[in-house]
């Protein structure tokens, strides 16, 4: 006769769901914040090379606006693959969770 | 039917649900070659630039064409908006990224060799965006 022990698999399930999201989502928040400062510093380093190169008139007025309105579409950009990044996140905890079901069902199965 | 057989039941149907709610399409091999190869030969491109457009506008064909290849296959995955909304960003002339970047070269024929230098960096920087997510997407296609 199988015994199913439902509160030993909710109390697994609970527990190894928790260890697997504070480790997913810590790791996608710490890269998502280094991305982001990562980002800025270089715009700001790039748009600080591209006025010196205006005033040495090594590129004109349109090169330089070009350059500073590309930093634009860059943020957008790293926003777009943060937001892809963190869907995937969210789609490795659900299938990481399904594992977690999986063997907590059976560690609960007794015959 | 058996207990056992229930539970397992019920575990197979509970996975299946939520295995048809992924969010984002799973890591594809040809679709990473295929952003990290256009990347370089659009970078190489991009050296040209201080020459005429006229004389380089067959390695433009060619170089916009393996771009333009990339992309579609990306927009043949499903849940892959993201990416491809990338690529748009990316390819738009009318935008500031590349596409912009082979529309400016063909106004002005020659462009400045120290605006080339800067706007290879961002152009890389964009590229960078669509590899650095197919690399992180998930590989086990669930």
């Amino acid at each position: 006769m199988t015994k199913f022990y439902t509160n030993t698999f909710v109390k697994n399930v609970e527990a190894a769901a928790k260890n697997l999201a504070e480790t997913l989502f810590k790791k996608y928040t710490t890269q998502a914040k280094d991305d982001t400062e990562q980002f800025l510093q270089a715009a700001k380093d790039g748009i600080a090379r591209s006025a010196l190169l205006y005033q040495e008139k090594k590129i004109d007025k349109e090169d330089l606006e070009d350059l500073i309105q590309g930093k634009k579409d860059l943020a957008e950009m790293h926003a777009l693959k943060q937001a892809g990044l963190a869907s995937a996140a969210i789609d490795a905890f659900v299938n990481g969770v399904i594992q977690i079901m999986i063997d907590a069902a059976f560690a609960a199965m007794k015959i | 039917m058996t207990t056992k057989l229930k539970h397992g039941l019920a575990v197979v149907v509970a996975v299946q649900a939520l295995i048809a709610c992924s969010t984002i399409a799973p890591y594809d091999q040809t679709a990473y070659e295929q952003a990290t190869s256009t990347k370089a030969e659009a970078l190489m491109l991009m050296d040209r630039a201080s020459l005429p457009y006229g004389q380089n506008i067959d390695k433009i064909d060619s170089v916009l064409l393996d771009i333009n290849k990339a992309y579609e296959y990306d927009k043949g995955r499903v849940k892959n908006e993201i990416t491809i909304s990338l690529w748009q960003k990316l390819l738009n002339p009318e935008g500031n990224l590349f596409g912009k970047f082979i529309h400016y070269w063909k106004t002005k024929s020659q462009l400045h060799p120290a605006y080339i230098d800067e706007k290879k960096i961002d152009i890389g920087d964009a590229f960078d965006q669509i590899i650095q997510l197919e690399q992180g997407k998930n590989k086990t296609g669930t």
